[in-house]
């Protein structure tokens, strides 16, 4: 089992003085390739000394790619992870470079068992650098490969069952492909192993031209939190997070929209 | 030997030198003394923003609306300096106007806050009305004035010029002539360039109204100027952002001392953080420029 976290937000430079005062933050979130270890902003320093949970998140680890694991970025996730004192380190179910192009997004991955080969080979290989528990995120999927074979619980089940990893369940990712690219919400959340959960991303989003775009810049909208109390019905997650990183509203909206997670998962 | 033009070489020194002192004393006193012309008060007490103008200028305003922000939760600064908009844009003109400049992804600092409210047309109009309520001089009304110094100076100029060329004319010793010619060259430079450097400044009523308004905030008393002032944007109108009645924001608040500063935007927050998009290249999700923070997978959208 995962240690209880609460409920966080993700942890960004210009909200810090925001944060450290808002009302209803357990713990923090920091995306791993914007700080390096010895360099840690003091404003962040200061969470920790207080005893907040401050949890790293990679983007680039790119754990579902076909090409060597670029282990100079898992270790510095460790060592981030190391000065933090963090409890887990985890990035994505994707891929982010192929062939030496970098993707600027998180693409995902087609749900063969040949992927999942490359991918779980990958994992192993960051949590033996990492040395902490490693949690991976379901991610908002842009496309579905046609070659497709596993849904996405499945794969992510198998995930957990041949590395041991932690999942990180993004609720708003979740939404966002129910209405992109139609995965069934219902069989998704019965199909995760929720003793392997870590935590739960929520964010807002908004719909455009009948395509929802996870923007991380807008309210969590009803749809979201409803999921999330779809998801409450399975089980108590250990933590809830937070990620605004766009478009900041005031710290009194932050803290109601922080307030309405706590709300959904203690109900 | 006839004296040029019937008056002696002395004489006529004693009274040029005369003549340019009265000149310059009407110069430096003059404005002291002239009471602007101006409607009668209205009776209506100035709000916080003509106060912080009084105060210090177009730069306390600014400062003052960033305070009002902040203290509202409309404006957000990090520790690092960086501000930041918040929610809706605020009504208030001259706020509104700060409010935009720290939109985006990138802010804005103080100074560049400042740079952006002293070019903004709310600060222009808050200067006009100002002026109005006889709380400003505006360059326009004290113009004529200095136009007037600017001319006598010319005048005896002119005449000290003739004299001269007469005198030397005459075979007259003419060595102490010049002296003055050159005092009197360059008070006449110094008041072309007052007259067209001439800007906006406090009048005696608007002194006033300051007085009355630091006094109030200082016995914090029941009266309405003490109520004007109460909260974040007073204290920061009579004292500057290091009045800030919050510490930590006051800090953050407050530009660093930079002996050679240039204009606006100064040192973005970033820092190690973020917005330098070199320590993120790879691999963030968004596609929106500082939100490399992003953590977020994708998706049918920015993802990030």
């Amino acid at each position: 089992m995962v240690d209880r976290l609460g409920v966080g937000i993700g942890w960004r430079a210009e909200l810090d003085l925001s944060i450290a005062r808002l009302p209803g933050v357990d713990w923090v979130e920091v995306v791993a390739e914007n700080l390096h270890a010895p360099h840690l902003p003091e404003s962040l320093l200061a969470l920790r000394r207080r005893g907040m949970p401050v949890l790293p998140h990679a983007v680039s680890l790119s754990l579902g790619g076909a090409e060597p694991l670029d282990t100079h970025r898992v270790e510095h996730l460790a060592e981030l992870a190391r000065a933090l004192d963090a409890p887990l380190a985890s990035d994505h179910v994707c891929f982010v470079r192929a062939g030496g192009l970098d993707s600027g997004h998180l693409m995902p991955l087609p749900r063969t068992r040949e992927a999942l080969d490359v991918l779980v080979a990958n994992v192993r290989l960051a949590q033996s650098i990492v040395d902490l528990p490693l949690a991976l995120e379901n991610i908002a999927a842009v496309l579905e490969w046609p070659e497709n074979t596993l849904s996405e619980e499945q794969f992510l089940t198998e995930l957990t069952e041949r590395t041991g990893c932690l999942l990180i369940i993004d609720v708003a990712n979740l939404y966002a492909n129910a209405r992109n690219v139609g995965t069934d919400p219902a069989a998704f959340l019965d199909g995760i192993p929720w003793e392997r959960l870590a935590y739960v991303h929520m964010a807002g989003g908004i719909e455009r031209d009948g395509v929802y775009h996870d923007t991380h810049a807008h309210p969590v909208p009803p749809e979201v939190l409803d999921l999330l109390a779809e998801l409450r019905r399975r089980t108590d997650p250990p933590g809830v997070l937070l990620e605004r990183d766009d478009d900041y509203p005031t710290d009194t909206e932050l803290a109601t929209e922080l307030a309405a997670l706590r709300a959904t998962v203690t109900a | 030997m006839e004296e040029t033009w019937g008056i002696s070489g002395p004489q006529f020194l004693a009274w040029y030198g005369i003549a340019l002192a009265v000149v310059l004393v009407v110069q430096v006193v003059g404005p002291r003394v002239a009471r602007p012309r101006s409607v009668e008060h209205t009776g209506e007490l100035p709000d916080v923003y003509h106060l912080a103008y009084l105060a210090g200028g177009p730069e306390r305003v600014a400062d003052t609306a960033i305070a009002a922000l902040v203290d509202r939760g409309l404006l957000r600064v990090n520790s690092e300096g960086l501000v930041t908009a918040a929610g809706k844009r605020p009504w208030h003109k001259l706020e509104r106007s700060v409010h935009e400049g720290a939109k985006g992804a990138t802010g804005g600092t103080t100074r560049s806050l400042r740079a952006k409210a002293a070019r903004s047309k709310a600060m222009s109009d808050l200067e006009t009305e100002m002026q109005r309520a006889g709380l400003l001089t505006s360059g326009r009304e004290a113009r004529p004035f200095h136009t007037v110094v600017l001319l006598a100076y010319l005048v005896l100029l002119a005449v000290g010029a003739v004299r001269f060329v007469a005198g030397a004319a005459n075979d007259r010793p003419v060595g102490w002539l010049f002296l003055l010619l050159v005092v009197a060259l360059v008070l006449t430079i110094v008041a072309g360039v007052v007259r067209s450097r001439e800007r906006v400044r406090v009048t005696p009523r608007g002194q006033g109204a300051l007085t009355r308004a630091r006094s109030a905030s200082r016995a914090r008393g029941a009266a309405q100027p003490a109520l004007l002032l109460a909260g974040a944007a007073g204290a920061v109108a009579l004292g500057g952002l290091a009045m800030y009645p919050d510490d930590e924001l006051s800090a953050a608040l407050v530009p660093p001392f930079q002996p050679f500063a240039g204009s606006g935007g100064g040192s973005s927050g970033g820092g190690s953080s973020c917005s330098s998009s070199s320590s993120c290249s790879s691999g963030s999700s968004c596609s929106s420029g500082s939100s490399c923070g992003s953590s977020c997978g994708g998706g049918g959208g920015c993802g990030g």
